[in-house]
């Protein structure tokens, strides 16, 4: 009886003893893993699509038309932009003078627009400080129009006028 | 009776251990890191990987109707301190026999299952791929992508 118990504890020690080994080994073979590590890196990017080159107001009576809109319609804006997240994504414009036809001028403020899509807001054109077309908060790809309209006036001298409007996209 | 159950038992458990000893796993994967690079997403809007992973796996001791797979996933999304890119975004193509895939996750996806025992190592390369967009915020990004061979 007393030898039939010492074998039973032998015998346990052993199973005990043969199990650790089971496990350790299935630990080392099962499962079995390695890795690798992808990285990517964004940077700071901005681009600008403007689908119109040239703007053209045709004369019309001031007082059947007070607000001559673009013959163009409005122009198709796409802002695209990536930053880290906390700074704005600003698309501003400026003229580069008044409405010009020789010595003759139409004060830019006349010049407006209506910004349509995402973060595209209206304005009042000016040649001394760009003026804010759309604002955002994080990256991405924004895409609106802005119509533009002139203001009418019986005071305009003849002349066929023009000016430069510069679109500017940045992420300050 | 009660010593002739251990000793059954220990004959159970040592069968048992000598199958799981018996499972040589080789596992080897190349390089240990690669690169998306930054790009135009309108220019490029799939970014490949600067370089393929190689892959190399043998599943050995295995017995003859001992099944194993070979997976993937990755440990986290693409993060850059409190950024975050979906690894989701993802892809890889791989190389006969390993299965391609649409979107890597965090879970295990399979790539290879198989029975029995592989008499010399196997290797395929795995090309990752990922989608580029506007919307990913500047930052440096990575993840883990974590190969496991097992067996059920």
């Amino acid at each position: 009886m007393c030898r039939e118990l010492r074998q039973l504890k032998i015998g346990g020690w052993l199973l005990m003893a043969m199990v650790l080994v089971a496990a350790a080994d299935t630990r080392a073979q099962n499962p079995l893993t390695a890795s690798t590590t992808a990285h990517f890196a964004v940077t700071a990017q901005t681009k600008l699509a403007v689908s119109a080159a040239i703007l053209t107001f045709p004369n019309s009576d001031p007082d059947t038309v007070p607000m001559i809109q673009a013959s163009e319609g409005g122009v198709p804006i796409t802002a695209s932009a990536r930053n880290s997240g906390t700074n704005q994504v600003i698309l501003s414009v400026v003229a580069s003078d008044d409405l010009l036809s020789g010595v003759n001028r139409i004060n830019i403020s006349q010049l407006r627009w209506t910004g349509s899509g995402p973060g595209f807001v209206d304005g009042t054109m000016s040649k001394t400080t760009a003026q804010t077309a759309g604002l955002w908060t994080t990256s991405g790809s924004y895409s609106g129009t802005m119509t533009f309209a002139l203001v009418n006036s019986w005071t305009y001298a003849v002349g066929t006028y023009g000016t430069t409007l510069t679109y500017t996209l940045s992420t300050p | 009776m009660k010593l002739a159950t251990i000793a059954l038992a220990a004959l159970v458990v040592l069968g048992l251990g000598r199958e799981a000893r018996a499972q040589q796993f080789t596992l080897t994967v190349s390089p240990a890191s690669f690169t998306f690079p930054s790009n135009d997403p309108d220019l490029v809007p799939i970014i490949a990987a600067d370089q393929p992973v190689d892959i190399g796996y043998k599943a050995a001791g295995m017995g003859k109707n001992g099944a194993w797979h070979l997976s993937i996933r990755a440990n986290t999304d693409l993060v850059s301190g409190g950024d975050s890119i979906s690894v989701t975004n993802i892809s890889w193509t791989a190389g006969a026999p390993l299965a391609s895939g649409t979107a890597l996750t965090t879970s295990d996806q399979t790539l290879y299952s198989s029975i029995g025992n592989m008499t010399a190592i196997q290797h395929s390369l795995l090309t990752f791929s990922l989608a580029n967009s506007w919307t990913y915020k500047v930052g440096n990004y990575s993840t883990t992508i974590v190969f496991t061979l097992s067996a059920p």
